[in-house]
């Protein structure tokens, strides 16, 4: 398999996985740096960046690895519709 | 049906897909910039509500992009079995002479005999082997 056709071809699916991945590891850093910090107003900024950031990006990568799928099988239905009007076509 | 019609995704649905998840992340990030330049919780809170807003605008707009994606695919899922109701109504399974399943002559995919969209067409009868080798795939309608 040629990664790079591949990577080319299922660039939403790579956006989705790297997303996830830099979601979880947001999130992870977030809670390290809140659980360093003493003071409230020191550990909110985590929060933000962290947690909501986190979501967000673990929010983007889910939808896009949806969105693939959701785009395959469409695809797929196209293509059997596709066969399906052009043999009533023919046989008219 | 135009097939372009029930498409899910135009260009214009991309551009709104990523200025809308653009917009979220400015919020976000505008929020926690804020945040982390001030010394009092209250003030904080309300930038936090600023990221919080980011991460809304972000979530409708991956919801309806989902939901788009999610009504194109119903739609054409309808399409598929209307068109395969009408046919069944006067279709026949094809004879397979025991031979497991059947596929048009030049097509790449294999059928089981009753299937809807092998029914009145020609076919060669064969076993599932035999089909996957010449290069053909299952049916995704009768799943053989």
């Amino acid at each position: 398999v040629n990664t790079g056709r591949w990577l080319k071809n299922q660039w939403d699916r790579t956006v989705a996985v790297v997303a996830t991945l830099v979601g979880g590891l947001a999130i992870l850093l977030g809670w390290l740096g809140a659980s360093d910090a003493k003071l409230t107003t020191e550990q909110l900024p985590y929060l933000a960046s962290g947690a909501v950031f986190g979501l967000f990006a673990l929010g983007v990568g889910a939808t896009l690895w949806l969105s693939a799928d959701l785009r395959d099988e469409w695809r797929k239905l196209d293509e059997i519709n596709q066969g399906l009007r052009a043999e009533r076509e023919r046989s008219r | 049906v135009n097939a372009s019609a029930t498409r899910p995704w135009t260009p214009d649905h991309v551009v709104r897909f990523a200025v809308g998840n653009a917009v979220g992340l400015v919020l976000v990030a505008a929020g926690w910039w804020q945040m982390a330049d001030l010394g009092v919780v209250r003030d904080q809170l309300t930038w936090f509500v600023v990221a919080l807003a980011g991460l809304g605008v972000a979530g409708v707009t991956n919801g309806t992009w989902l939901l788009r994606g999610l009504r194109a695919v119903t739609a054409a899922r309808a399409e598929m079995t209307d068109a395969l109701a009408s046919r069944r109504t006067a279709a026949a399974p094809v004879s397979t002479n025991g031979a497991g399943y059947v596929a048009a002559p030049a097509t790449a995919r294999y059928h089981r005999s009753g299937c809807a969209l092998v029914a009145g067409r020609p076919v060669e009868a064969a076993g599932r082997a035999r089909h996957e080798a010449a290069g053909r795939r299952p049916c995704e309608a009768c799943r053989p």
